[in-house]
């Protein structure tokens, strides 16, 4: 499971930058209450070291488990549903207190892994309905289980995620417009369905929320929450309040913003640091992201990029819908906003994960993939359409 | 354009930078939102998050003084300390939370316990008999379920929580509130409940403390503020509370402070829009009048609050400001005298009339009641009746002597309801043959029919013979009258049961079942069976009275030991304990029990005194209204809440002669001269009207003579020729309102003006010939009596009554000044006439033999009496000025039922006699 590395090419950048974050993080955590200080603080230790154990495991050597990693999480994601714990109407976690685990967490990194190697095993078959609707079920297990939890916000960010893959992978333009055609009229069906009161498919407190998205005045109890976080956001200007203030009219000191060491964070965040901050932490989300699309561009080797990019649109999006919800920029929902939120699962989940990119990062230049332009990345057809385009196409 | 193309072709075949761009574009969109959020709109979230979270607590003001004309303080507002508990700390957990307040509470309980602190809030839960009931009913015991539930309306409980019991509630709050109950007493338990579930109400408001108890001991103040520390959120706090001195002598015309009612607070706000839902503000007289000058401006303390409303940070206070002082126009020493007397008049009059048994009235030979009797058995069961002995405390007996006489009660009330339920189920007496004591329970079972609709009384046909022979109480029994209403239709069963009856039994016994339960809960019928056991002797007079220190109304002394070794007999121990005033007629009860006397300045129409008796203790309903003394008050005969002197109304009987006086002078009807033959009947019409005299004659009569006599037949002779001086006939309404026309000018008819409520006048408008005699269908106060007599005294000069001098701010700097006001002034009389008129009221007060001796006190007055009717004694009134030379006071004193108003003369006798003797000299020292 280890190789020979040369140190050389280790990705101190994305360290460094994983590092800062997590540290910008936890002063953050610190001046939401202090009373998780500790805790995270030993967290990111534990998994700065984990993370660098990782980086020296050889990511193929957990590929070759990737039937076992899918298998692992449908029996987690069915132990939640049978001896789960619940809480706030919805049933999540395995497990308590300290070791309370949540398996959907966790399923985004193994549902990628598993995906990227199930791609590459099956390198040229894209283009096969068969392929598509195989792959599209067997992903389709562990998304209902989630949103059965129910859990609709990361349902859709795995969804989102997952759909990156296979496009990145080399999904059929063609198909996706043959898909499109039929997905977006019931889409928008389902939209104006949702909006009836009577409405099946959405459970009650679902529904309240993305009503009180749409009409905010009428729901008011569900965008509470939001409507101070962004009065917190709005009233720390270009500078903030400063970091660990005692202003009493702050809404943080105020115990305004609910869940500010976790989903709502970046609404401490953006009273007390202001514009200034908030960017610089937008910076470094999107710097981590970016490098990682660019170890992505770097990577030869087929399921390795897959896995990078996967890992670059799982902490984009979920920057994206976090600070989105804080903003009242989207509906509420309960999303943890990377390397900034306290939570256990979702910090052992993101430093696994870079934990993995370091090591493809590291393994750059060494794994070679022959086939790489021919057989999933580009399209076929469009190959055949135009052979000199295609290798222009070349990475 | 074929490039453009190719080159959109070659972007989106390069699918890795279609999501560079993708994750750009995201990333920008959150960049460009918040640079909207905090740069262009900053300031604006600045602003509305401090109005968000900022709050305005308001801080209440002292209430003005009220200070008799003198500068004796009668009213103000003390400081006082209480013990209150606020959910201010943050906790780790529940558990801990719990844990603190539920000690903290504890322990300040057990502070106040130990230096005899009493904590005064109710729980919708009582421990009676060893169990915990509730003590709410209805709609009541459903919001009390949703606060302890914690819900947000009465809809949000569940059946079953609707209908836990009382213990299935405790256990639930028990639990929730992770009780340890161990070493609580069961009064402790429920207050901390009480105190637990106020503060889950108010978990969003928390800056509003909940009061444990009020007016705390200073031991209390200093135990719980040295462990300030340890005692989680509680605090000692200063509040006012409002202090009445000698208060039972001003409380009908001070009023007390109370929370605001609803639409007190409607009104309020329309003046001042700080008031807000819990202001304690003016209740009844010169409080709720002056309100707006008493009350003062709130003082305010900004503040922000977090989530669940605890104050982070005072930004700024203003300091309350007192309310303004009022002056009234009384005089403490003369208001006192006067109360004083009277009920020293009334003790008088009680005790004068008191009989051991016999005949209870005293008919002459033409029927007229002429005296009445007070047979001991009423006083015993007066004292039970105005709660002076308590009936639920008797029926819930803990000493021997209550369990003793409980008994019997219940022996007797299961021997009437037996009978009831025999009468009812068996043949039915007529109930003209039953015993007074047997018609009194048919007749009382009967009333609780109609008061329950039962019977509906508004569908019965009053004509029919067999209703108008029940209603006569003739040979009918009760079982025929009820068999009657439901043949008629009368009946009305929705209200005690759901199903539909149509057999003529099967209602019948439907209502027996339902009277024969429902006369055991009710109070009159059971004090009724009381009633007729002291009557027959089965209770004692001297259980009666010993019950009085066996309860705690009286403090054991020596005549509780004379009673118990039967050395002082019960109706000698009702003499005494009044003659020493452990008994006063005012809490006895016993007619006549009441009564309101009137002292006015009549150069100006101030009021020196405005007695209404009998008084009570203003400082027990202020604030927190003490709800057992209101009920105990409210209960008794003599009605302590009316403003006897303002709003209680009466005929003015021969008082009212002057007036006619004066109309039959200035209409030249007679001259000062003119004389009037009575042969003790007025022979003009028939029946004829008696005079007074009568089966005597008073012969001739002037004004004067006729006004010393109270001649009826000299007065009836001008009414009667005042409603036949249009054109020669009869027209009693011309009468009437020639009368009118006088009474209004000389301030009797009309309101008199005064700052508090008084009962609108009425002038008689029947019956010129009884009308000008005081009779007919007038209804005055003894304020309206003053007045009159007071533009008498002044010769026609009618001044609006006022009982307010001044107001003042805190500095005794005057605000507002109250001057005198002329609102009518009867040029139109010569001196002549006013001349006869008073000399007729100075003869009159020189043949009272109660004002021999005192000439020189130069009193002119009349007396007067009306009837009420046949079974209770006259109401007596009295009105008079001195001196008659140049007049400086006016005083009217009037005694509802009050046998006779020789006694009123002797009040108002002694009331000058002091007033010129002591009074005047003792002031110009």
């Amino acid at each position: 499971m280890f190789k020979k590395y040369n140190l050389r090419s280790y990705n101190y950048a994305l360290v460094t930058l994983v590092v800062i974050t997590s540290i910008f993080g936890l002063l953050i955590i610190n001046s939401a209450d202090s009373s998780y200080t500790v805790k995270q603080a030993g967290g990111i230790v534990m998994a700065l070291l984990w993370m660098t154990f990782l980086s020296f495991v050889d990511y193929h050597f957990i590929l070759k488990y990737y039937r076992v990693l899918y298998i692992l999480l449908v029996l987690l994601l069915v132990g939640v549903k049978l001896f789960g714990v619940s809480a706030g109407g919805a049933t999540r976690w395995l497990g308590s207190g300290a070791f309370r685990i949540q398996p959907s967490e966790m399923g985004k990194l193994m549902l990628i892994l598993f995906l990227a190697q199930l791609l590459y095993t099956n390198k040229g078959k894209l283009n096969s309905w068969k392929f598509l609707v195989f792959v599209n079920a067997i992903l389709a297990v562990p998304l209902l289980l989630i949103v059965s939890q129910p859990d609709l916000s990361q349902t859709i960010l795995l969804f989102l995620i997952l759909f990156v893959v296979l496009y990145t992978a080399g999904f059929p333009y063609k198909k996706l417009g043959k898909i499109m055609m039929v997905a977006v009229p019931v889409a928008v069906g389902l939209f104006i369905y949702i909006q009836n009161p009577n409405q099946k498919l959405l459970k009650p407190y679902q529904w309240r929320r993305v009503m009180a998205f749409i009409n905010p005045e009428n729901y008011d109890d569900n965008v509470y929450q939001q409507k101070y976080a962004v009065q917190a956001i709005g009233s720390g200007g270009l500078t903030g309040k400063g970091l660990g203030n005692d202003d009493p009219s702050s809404l943080l000191n105020s115990n305004y913003i609910a869940e500010a060491h976790t989903d709502f964070v970046f609404a401490a965040l953006g009273e007390q640091l202001g514009f200034i901050g908030s960017v610089i932490a937008i910076g470094l989300l999107a710097a981590i992201v970016f490098v990682c699309i660019y170890i992505a561009i770097k990577t030869r080797d087929y399921a390795g990029r897959l896995i990078v990019i996967g890992i670059a649109s799982y902490i984009g999006f979920q920057t994206f819908f976090n600070i989105g919800v804080v903003t009242q920029l989207l509906p509420n929902t309960g999303l943890a906003l990377p390397f900034f939120s306290y939570g256990l699962s979702s910090l052992i989940t993101l430093y696994t994960s870079m934990g993995i990119v370091l090591n493809i990062s590291l393994q750059n230049g060494q794994v070679k993939d022959k086939d790489l332009f021919i057989s999933g990345i580009v399209d076929i057809e469009e190959v055949r359409d135009d052979e000199k385009k295609t290798h222009r196409l070349r990475l | 354009m074929k490039k453009l193309k190719n080159s959109l072709k070659s972007f989106f075949n390069n699918r890795v930078s279609v999501l560079i761009v993708v994750m750009a574009v995201l990333f920008s969109i959150l960049v460009v939102h918040l640079f909207n959020l905090q740069i262009i709109r900053g300031n604006e979230y600045k602003q509305s998050l401090n109005s968000s979270i900022e709050k305005v607590i308001s801080t209440p003001a002292s209430r003005g003084r009220i200070f008799d004309r003198n500068g004796v303080l009668l009213a103000y507002d003390d400081i006082v300390y209480a013990v209150n508990i606020s959910d201010s700390g943050s906790f780790k957990n529940k558990t801990e939370k719990n844990e603190a307040i539920n000690n903290s509470i504890i322990k300040t309980l057990a502070i106040l316990s130990k230096n005899g602190d009493k904590y005064t809030n109710t729980f919708g839960i009582s421990y009676e008999n060893g169990k915990y009931e509730y003590n709410v009913e209805g709609n009541t015991r459903l919001g009390f379920l949703r606060d302890c539930y914690g819900k947000a309306a009465i809809s949000d409980l569940t059946d079953e929580q609707k209908n836990s019991s009382a213990d299935e509630l405790m256990k639930y709050m028990i639990t929730n509130y992770q009780i340890n109950t161990d070493k609580l007493s069961p009064d402790d338990l429920l207050e901390l409940l009480y105190l637990r579930m106020n503060l889950t109400a108010n978990s969003y408001t928390r800056y509003k403390p909940i009061t444990i108890a009020s007016e705390i001991s200073e031991a209390s103040i200093a135990a719980i503020s040295e462990n300030q520390n340890t005692f989680t959120g509680v605090t000692v706090d200063s509040q006012y509370v409002r202090r009445y001195n000698d208060s039972k002598y001003y409380s009908a015309l001070m009023g007390y402070t109370g929370v605001v009612s609803t639409d007190q607070l409607d009104e309020l706000r329309k003046e001042n829009s700080s008031y807000d839902n819990t202001d304690l503000v003016g209740k009844g007289g010169i409080e709720e009048a002056f309100e707006m000058d008493l009350a003062g401006k709130k003082g305010e303390k900004q503040v922000y609050l977090d989530t669940v409303g605890r104050i982070t940070e005072v930004i700024g206070e203003t300091q309350s400001v007192a309310g303004h002082d009022v002056y009234l126009t009384i005089d403490s020493r003369l208001q006192k005298k006067l109360y004083d007397l009277l009920e020293e008049k009334l003790t008088e009059i009680v005790l004068a009339h008191l009989k051991e048994s016999g005949e209870k009235y005293v008919y002459d030979s033409g029927g007229a009641l002429i005296d009445l009797y007070i047979l001991m058995p009423e006083v015993y069961f007066a004292l039970i009746d105005n709660d002076l002995v308590s009936f639920d405390k008797l029926r819930n007996p803990t000493t021997d002597l209550e369990k003793s006489v409980n008994g019997r009660y219940e022996e007797r009330l299961k021997e009437k309801t037996d009978w009831l339920s025999g009468e009812l189920n068996g043949q039915g007496t007529n109930y003209k043959d039953l015993s007074d004591e047997n018609k009194s329970y048919i007749w009382r079972a009967y009333e609780i029919l109609t008061e329950n609709k039962i019977i509906r009384t508004d569908l019965m046909n009053n004509e029919d013979p067999v209703t108008v022979k029940w209603n006569s109480g003739e040979d009918i029994s009760f079982k025929a009258f009820i068999e009657h209403c439901i043949t008629n239709g009368w009946v009305d069963l929705s209200e005690i049961s759901d199903s539909q009856y149509t057999d003529l039994s099967e209602v019948y016994s439907k209502i027996t079942s339902y009277i024969t339960e429902k006369v055991k809960e009710d109070r009159k019928f059971c004090l009724n069976i009381f009633k007729y056991l002291i009557q027959d002797g089965t209770v004692s007079g001297r259980e009666m009275c010993m019950l009085l220190y066996d309860q705690g109304y009286l403090q054991k002394d020596d005549y509780y030991n004379s009673l118990s070794n039967w050395t002082l007999s019960a109706s000698d121990f009702i003499r005494t304990a009044m003659n020493n005033k452990l008994l006063t007629p005012g809490t006895l009860g016993i007619v006549p029990s009441s009564g309101a006397a009137v002292l006015e300045d009549p150069n100006n129409g101030q009021l020196l005194a405005l007695v209404s008796y009998p008084g009570y203790d203003t400082n027990k309903l202020s604030g927190n209204m003490d709800v057992d003394y209101y009920n105990h008050i409210s209960k008794n005969a003599s009605k302590p809440l009316l403003n006897w002197a303002t709003q209680a109304q009466t005929m003015p009987g021969s008082t009212f002669k002057m007036a006619t006086a004066l109309a039959g002078l200035n209409n030249g009807i007679i001259d000062p001269y003119t004389q009037i033959y009575c042969s003790g009947l007025f022979t003009e019409v028939t029946p004829s009207p008696r005079c007074s005299v009568y089966p005597g004659e008073h012969g001739n009569e002037t004004v004067q003579t006729a006004l010393r006599d109270s001649c009826n037949v000299f007065f009836y002779s001008i009414g009667y020729d005042l409603a036949k001086s249009k054109d020669g006939s009869y027209d009693s309404d011309y009468g009437t309102d020639i009368l009118k026309k006088y009474t209004d000018d000389l301030g009797l008819s009309v309101k008199s003006g005064i700052e508090i409520p008084e009962s609108t006048p009425k002038a008689s408008d029947t019956n010129a010939i009884a009308s000008a005699i005081g009779q007919g269908t007038a209804q005055y106060s003894c304020l309206n009596l003053s007045r009159y007599v007071s533009t008498i005294a002044n010769g026609g000069k009618s001044y609006e009554t006022h009982l307010v001098l001044k107001v003042t701010d805190n500095s005794g700097k005057t605000i507002k000044e109250t001057n005198s006001v002329l609102s009518n002034e009867m040029n139109y009389i010569s001196d002549t006439a006013w001349k006869a008129v008073h000399d007729g009221m100075i003869l009159a007060v020189q043949h009272y033999k109660t004002f021999s001796g005192l000439e020189s006190l130069k009193v002119a007055g009349k007396t007067g009496s009306s009837q009420v009717n046949k079974t209770i004694m006259d109401n007596g009134t009295f009105v008079s000025y001195a001196p008659y030379d140049n007049p400086e006071i006016a005083l009217s004193i009037e005694v509802p039922n009050g046998y006779t108003s020789t006694y009123n003369a002797q009040s108002a006798a002694a009331f000058y006699e002091w007033y010129f003797k002591d009074f005047k000299n003792g002031a110009n020292n």
